[in-house]
Order: structure tokens, then C-alpha cells, then sequence
């Protein structure tokens, strides 16, 4: 298990909820207002969500690196 | 469709509670991955101080040992193997501290930039689900429901157990009515956020009027209440400027600055005043504005001219 592991997992699964719940109320929405709040919310979420996971992944490699040195 | 209303006023409720909580649980996150850092940083500066506890052991046997005198020669190589080991791993941890400071910062920065994001997005994303559940309670109440009433739309309200917006379900004040979105003509003036070139009044501060009328200015209204509410609520709350209740009130019901609309032989309106905040309404995806009242501006206006 990664230094990491933890909050990246727990963050798939917050991210999942969110998902389905936007799902669930994706038919609820007039056209134009389902547009403008995926292009001006779920949109930048998504984006937003998914530098700060690359970045945990980044980050979690390095610690593991880290570890293997002061190992032993 | 009452039955259609209720289930979109649930799922949207659902929504803008789930924005609610992802900020949170986001928050608790980058939270999580902060202390597993520290927790990583801990065990590399223990490892430092404990392999530098045995350099420096090692270092007085290694001196003890060549001032030793003969005879016999002291073999003193196997320690300075020892020792040259220990410094190796001793340099090794020393590294890992820097990489996990690094490491540490690179995090920071990263949380503070999701977590500002995660903030705006999802206020956004709350405003903008207030509107539409707050505009489609209006617009069924003011009659443009497609069958719709008020005891409808109240009971739709209680449903979903939100008396503020049970609360919201009245007519705008005498002289205004709300008016579909689809029977306004689009402007040509505003077609996009480069538009808006007015301080005060971005497509983010006329969102922040439409949630305040929906949450603050209709209901006050409803209970008989005007301009010195909301300049007591503005005080209480800090308040000024085009993000406050009293400038919130005066911009869609006051007859200089409300939307109007001209009506056009088809049926259909052209907009005489307001086009930003239409433009912003139906980003917001609502279903209809607040009016000075059409027929009243036509007539008024063709007894001018």
C-alpha cells in the first residue's frame, strides 16, 4: 500500500458519487440549462478533479521512491 | 406533471446537495493526502537523525580504533566499511527529506488551487440549481406552468420539505409579471460573457441577483415587506453595491431599471431594457423573468408617441 493510497481511493469514490447524482438529475434540466451547467461546472470540475489526481499519482510514485531509500 | 415537477425538484435538490458535499469531502481529501505527506516527511527526518546517531557512533569507534597503539596493528577497516555504509544511507534519507519537502509543496499548491476551484465551481453550481428550482416554482405559480397553479406548486414545494421555497410561490409585486423566456427575442448586443463590460454586473454577479431574488427579495414581498427590509438585511449582512438586497430589488422592480420589453405584432417581445440580465437567465436555464409589465410599457408608450 502507497503513502498515497488512501486519499486516491477515497477520492475515486467521492468522485463517483458526484457523478451519479449529476446523472440522476442530468434529465432534469431544461436543454439549455443542462448545457450551460456542464460547460460552466461539471466541465471545470472534472478538470479540476482530475490535475489533483494526476498530481496525487505524481506525487505517490515520488513517496514511494522516497520510501525505498529510508528503507532498511 | 406535478408528479414529472416533483421528481425534478428532488433530483435537483439531490444535486445541490451533492455539490454541497463534494466540496466537503474534497476538502477532507487533500486533507487526508496532507497528513499521509507529513506522516512521510516524520519517518524520513527519523530515519536522518537515526542513521546520523550511528555515523557519529561509528565515527568514535573508528577514531577509538586508530588511536589505538601497537602492538598489535589495529584493524580498524571493518568499521570505516561500517561507517562508509551508514554515510551512504545517511545521505540517501537526507535526500528523501528534500524530495518529500518538495514533494509537500508541489502538494500545497495543488490543494489550494482545487480546493479554490472547488469552492467557485460549486457555489456556481449551487446559484445555478437555485434559480431553476426557485424559477420553475415561480413560473408554475405565476400561471405559465402549461396547467400549472399555486396550490400545484406549493404542494410541490412541501413535498420536497423546503418552506423557503413554498414560501417564494407568489406573484412579483403589482405593475410586473413574469414572462416566458422563450416568447422574448433573443439580443443581438449580448452574445457571450465578452459582453458584459460593466463593473459590477457580470454574468456572476447577475446570478448572485437572480439567487437573491428567489431566496431573499420575492418572499420578503410576499410578507408585505419593501426597500427598508432589505437595507436592514443589507446592514445586518454587509452588504452594498449590486451584491445587495436593496440593489437586487430596485434592478427588477424599479420602473427605471427593470427589464422591459416590447411587444411585437406576432406575440413575441423584443427587449427595451435588460438584455445582460436575459442573456445571464437563460445561461441559468431559467424559465421566465420578471417584467415591468408588457401590456403596460406598450401602452405607455404608444400614448407617448
Amino acid at each position: 500500500m502507497s503513502a498515497l493510497s488512501r486519499p486516491r481511493q477515497s477520492l475515486d469514490a467521492v468522485e463517483a458519487t458526484f457523478k451519479r447524482t449529476e446523472s440522476a438529475a442530468a434529465n432534469q434540466w431544461n436543454d439549455n440549462a443542462r448545457r450551460s451547467f456542464d460547460a460552466h461546472v461539471s466541465q471545470p470540475l472534472d478538470v479540476a478533479l482530475r490535475q489533483y489526481t494526476a498530481t496525487l499519482a505524481a506525487l505517490d510514485s515520488t513517496l514511494d521512491g522516497c520510501l525505498r531509500l529510508i528503507s532498511g | 406533471m406535478s408528479e414529472v415537477v416533483r421528481s425534478s425538484f428532488e433530483a435537483l435538490e439531490t444535486l445541490r446537495v451533492g455539490l454541497g458535499r463534494l466540496a466537503v469531502e474534497v476538502g477532507d481529501v487533500t486533507a487526508d493526502a496532507e497528513a499521509a505527506l507529513r506522516q512521510t516527511h516524520a519517518q524520513a527526518v527519523a530515519a536522518v537523525s537515526r542513521r546520523q546517531a550511528q555515523v557519529n557512533r561509528l565515527s568514535a569507534e573508528l577514531d577509538q580504533c586508530r588511536r589505538r597503539p601497537p602492538p598489535p596493528a589495529p584493524n580498524c577497516a571493518p568499521i570505516a566499511t561500517a561507517l562508509a555504509d551508514v554515510e551512504r544511507s545517511l545521505a540517501d534519507a537526507k535526500q528523501a527529506v528534500r524530495t518529500i519537502e518538495q514533494a509537500m509543496s508541489t502538494h500545497s499548491a495543488a490543494r489550494a488551487r482545487l480546493m479554490r476551484e472547488i469552492q467557485a465551481l460549486t457555489s456556481q453550481g449551487r446559484n445555478r440549481i437555485t434559480a431553476q428550482l426557485g424559477y420553475l416554482a415561480v413560473y408554475l405559480a405565476d400561471g405559465f406552468g402549461g396547467g400549472g397553479s399555486s396550490t400545484d406548486s406549493v404542494g410541490i414545494a412541501s413535498a420536497i420539505g423546503s418552506a423557503a421555497l413554498a414560501e417564494e410561490l407568489t406573484t412579483v409585486p403589482e405593475g410586473y409579471r413574469m414572462v416566458p423566456l422563450d416568447l422574448i427575442d433573443d439580443s443581438a448586443d449580448v452574445r457571450g460573457t465578452e459582453d458584459f463590460k460593466k463593473p459590477g454586473y457580470s454574468p456572476e454577479d447577475l446570478a448572485w441577483s437572480y439567487t437573491a431574488l428567489r431566496e431573499v427579495v420575492l418572499p420578503a414581498l410576499a410578507r408585505g415587506l419593501g426597500v427598508d427590509h432589505f437595507a436592514e438585511l443589507d446592514a445586518r449582512e454587509g452588504l452594498t453595491g449590486t451584491h445587495s438586497y436593496t440593489e437586487c430589488f430596485n434592478g427588477f422592480f424599479s420602473a427605471s431599471e427593470a427589464i422591459r420589453l416590447n411587444g411585437l405584432p406576432s406575440g413575441r417581445y423584443s427587449v427595451a431594457n435588460g438584455r445582460h440580465r436575459i442573456w445571464v437567465a437563460r445561461e441559468l436555464g431559467l424559465d421566465a423573468v420578471p417584467v415591468l409589465d408588457p401590456s403596460a410599457h406598450s401602452t405607455s408608450e404608444r400614448t407617448q408617441s
